[in-house]
């Protein structure tokens, strides 16, 4: 980790929530525990060939995921802020192809009601390389082109 | 506009001088712009000046929405794996 990530209100950010039909105890260790993560980590057809996390504020983590064509994406990452059965902030960054392309900070809050367990996200991403961009979006259609088609769609919105 | 402050800052003036809208159309479409965080605008003597923000552009596209699917993809494998848990057939 070079740079830290310090997200603000202009900082592209995606929020969702998931309510889970399990104890709260439950999904904090299907959360964390290693073991348990390699199962729902990836998508279908990845592997996590490997996981490893030293849960505590101030520990790191890294992981590799493993595409169904043998590409290994690796990622590493620093626990900002743990705190047991609340909140887990991990500052992170995802390789592809051996460039670091983004920096995420994620936030899960872990809180528990009847029985079930809310799960909160909010992941905020910074330092995203041209490289990354390229490679993300898959897109080798130029700027010009998905300017336009933006600026329309905006154009429709003012209007 | 986006494809013209690709190539450049400009003023508000220059910007609306090609379009076939009015000045005011033309703050209307900046302020959409500036508040999706795709353009910043600056006080520049007696005029205002536009520059994009390529950053924000990339995530405003179709980026941030693939992210949020990763996210909830893998959320539903995390329900399914946590079911199989407390059904006991967790291999």
């Amino acid at each position: 980790m070079s740079e830290q990530a310090t997200p603000d209100s202009e900082t592209p950010t995606i929020e969702l929530a998931r309510v889970f039909d399990a104890p709260l105890a439950l999904v904090w260790q299907v959360w964390t525990d290693p073991e348990h993560v390699k199962h729902w980590w990836g998508p279908h057809g990845f592997s996590t060939p490997l996981y490893e996390a030293d849960l505590r504020t101030g520990g790191t983590m890294r992981y590799h995921m493993r595409a169904p064509d043998g590409t290994v994406f690796p990622s590493e990452g620093r626990f900002e802020d743990v705190v047991l059965h609340e909140r887990i902030v991990v500052v992170g960054t995802v390789e592809i192809a051996g460039s670091v392309v983004f920096t995420a900070r994620t936030e899960a809050r872990f809180s528990e009601a009847n029985g079930r367990t809310t799960v909160e996200i909010r992941q905020t991403y910074t330092n995203v390389s041209p490289i990354g961009q390229q490679a993300i979006q898959g897109a080798p259609e130029g700027w010009a082109q998905q300017f336009e088609r933006f600026d329309s769609y905006l154009h429709s919105q003012a209007s | 506009m986006i494809e013209q402050l690709s190539r450049g800052n400009l003023t508000v003036t220059d910007l609306a001088r090609p379009l076939s809208i009015t000045l005011q159309g033309t703050i209307k479409h900046l302020d959409v712009l500036a508040a999706a965080g795709l353009i910043t605008r600056r006080k520049s003597g007696r005029s205002v000046v536009c520059s994009l923000e390529p950053q924000a552009m990339v995530f405003a596209t179709s980026w941030l929405n693939e992210r949020r699917l990763v996210w909830e993809a893998r959320l539903d494998r995390m329900a399914s794996y946590l079911d199989t848990l407390q059904n006991g057939a967790a291999s």
